[in-house]
């Protein structure tokens, strides 16, 4: 995709900057359709690629963790100990490794995404402008829906005897999938657990 | 470079294009938040300008008078 893209770019750039050195270029028919081609086509292609792939890049573990006051939530995805539910999750892909933090934080629903990038410029905002909380906290309870997502029909979960006896309480977000499953990021205790590593287990 | 007035805003909509492929180009190479809101508020506030003033130009009939 960049490699296109940046070809596209560089087309643009050379073709409005012709116009730049030589405005005689825009006389003529010719001239008008390079105009148009140089101005609105080209350019505005080259914006909606670039902010497909910035956003798609956005849903990036590295983008997620480039951020200093992210780096310990990085961290809590090599733990040991087979309780920590992103742990896990990174571990055993569960989760494509590249896409984890968006994977669980995003919302399943029409305009998720959206709500995602959204909640991505507040997170910026706070992170240059403000003062981030230490530990970080979410903006609101984490939603069975985003585990069910995945989670829901299927069979290792469904079957599980106590899922379907509060089964609807989970649907409701009555009962937690945390209240049970409790142990998360736990950025607080990092020093003192194992970690796990990919080249280590090899 | 003495011009034609018509050519003008065409001429600052090349300008702010130019400029803001530019500001795109870089930020492709980052994977932080940063390059993102750079490409933003650089990249896509350039090249929405120079779109808007080329199509202001066509709407207004700023373009074209200068070949006759």
């Amino acid at each position: 995709m960049t490699p296109v893209l940046l070809s596209l770019i560089t087309l643009s750039v050379v073709l409005a900057a012709a116009l730049v050195w030589r405005p005689s270029l825009v006389a003529g028919t010719r001239g008008r359709i390079l105009t148009f081609l140089a101005l609105f086509l080209l350019p505005v292609l080259a914006l909606a690629f670039g902010a497909n792939l910035h956003l798609e890049k956005s849903k990036t573990t590295e983008f997620c963790l480039s951020c200093h006051v992210m780096e310990p939530y990085g961290e809590s995805l090599q733990l040991e100990e087979r309780e920590y539910l992103p742990a896990v999750h990174f571990q055993n892909s569960l989760v494509s490794r590249e896409h984890a933090c968006f994977t669980c934080h995003t919302h399943y629903t029409m305009y998720g995404d959206l709500q995602a990038k959204v909640a991505g410029v507040k997170h910026l905002w706070v992170n240059y402008f403000g003062t981030p909380g230490e530990p970080i906290e979410l903006y609101e309870p984490y939603r069975n829906r985003e585990c069910l997502h995945c989670h829901g029909g299927a069979r290792s979960f469904e079957e599980a005897e106590f899922h379907a006896d509060i089964r609807a309480e989970l649907t409701t977000d009555e009962t937690s999938c945390l209240e049970c499953h409790e142990f998360v990021h736990a950025v607080e205790e990092l020093d003192g657990l194992e970690k796990w590593s990919l080249e280590g287990s090899s | 470079m003495k011009l034609p007035h018509p050519h003008k805003p065409l001429l600052a909509a090349a300008v702010c294009i130019v400029a803001g492929l530019l500001v795109e180009a870089l930020t492709l190479f980052g994977n932080h938040p940063l390059a993102f809101v750079a490409f933003i508020l650089g990249g896509g506030v350039l090249i929405g300008a120079g779109v808007l003033l080329y199509l202001s130009s066509l709407a207004f009939g700023w373009f074209g008078g200068g070949d006759r």
